[in-house]
């Protein structure tokens, strides 16, 4: 599995598998806390998203939707030990691809779609082809 | 009144699933699964044209569909919803796969296919 995982993120340099596989949950609820829904703005009978927010893949929608659970966007991903933070990653075009959560320890971990968690040093190490890049940064106060 | 999809999938039920179309849904599930089991977005699971080819297989291959289901928890419900036209989900387990899944296996059940 850690070959896999080196091949679809290449970026990937220091990295610890911290889960079992789990398709019960992905990227985006595992950044929101949740490991038993699957949140997507798509179509509602398939996916989960908090109620009231547009159901849109845009940027916007996912900050909403992270609003509804008291972040707000923050200036980076540096760590601040009174923070805790997320980033949201998207494509050239502005669509969300993958959302990471910050760590105690600064690290980041990340649930790859219905693959198992990581935890990873850099955020930037699951960026490349299918995830894009880091487009937001947002926190909340711990 | 039952209309065409109805009278396919009770023939499914009704019949034992070919060994070509196991094969073929097995070599289809492991190019979408393998091009994109790290995903999170659910219309980049959809669109990849071996979910389209499978969708296409039509009824035949729910029993395939929902013992896959069963095993591996993978994201089947827009095939399922598409090939049947029905949503057993309750409104309140969007999302929740693990009552997605249970709805839908019940469904399978309760219509002979696993």
């Amino acid at each position: 599995m850690r070959e896999l995982i080196q091949r679809l993120f290449p970026q990937l340099e220091a990295f610890e598998i911290t889960s079992p596989r789990d398709g019960r949950y992905n990227c985006i609820a595992w950044a929101a806390g949740d490991t038993t829904r699957w949140w997507w703005p798509g179509e509602p009978q398939f996916s989960f998203w908090p109620a009231g927010v547009r159901r849109e893949e845009s940027i916007g929608s996912f900050i909403e939707a992270f609003a509804t659970l008291g972040f707000e966007p923050s200036d980076s991903g540096n760590h601040h030990a009174a923070f805790e933070k997320v980033a949201i990653f998207a494509s050239r075009d502005d669509v969300p691809t993958h959302m990471a959560r910050q760590l105690p320890d600064g690290s980041w971990t990340s649930k790859l779609g219905g693959l198992e968690d990581i935890a990873h040093v850099d955020v930037t190490g699951v960026a490349g082809s299918d995830y894009g890049a880091v487009v937001v940064f947002l926190h909340r106060r711990k | 009144m039952w209309d065409a999809r109805d009278r396919q999938i009770a023939e499914v039920a009704g019949s034992d699933v070919e060994e070509g179309l196991t094969v073929a849904f097995e070599e289809l599930v492991l190019s979408w699964s393998s091009a994109t089991a790290h995903l999170s977005s659910p219309t980049k699971l959809v669109e990849h044209p071996a979910y389209r080819q499978i969708i296409g297989l039509g009824p035949a291959v729910l029993p395939l569909i929902l013992r896959d289901l069963a095993d591996s928890a993978r994201f089947w419900f827009p095939a399922l919803n598409a090939i049947t036209g029905e949503n057993p989900v309750p409104d309140d387990a969007a999302g929740d796969v693990a009552r997605m899944t249970e709805a839908w296996l019940g469904w399978g059940r309760a219509n002979s296919l696993i």
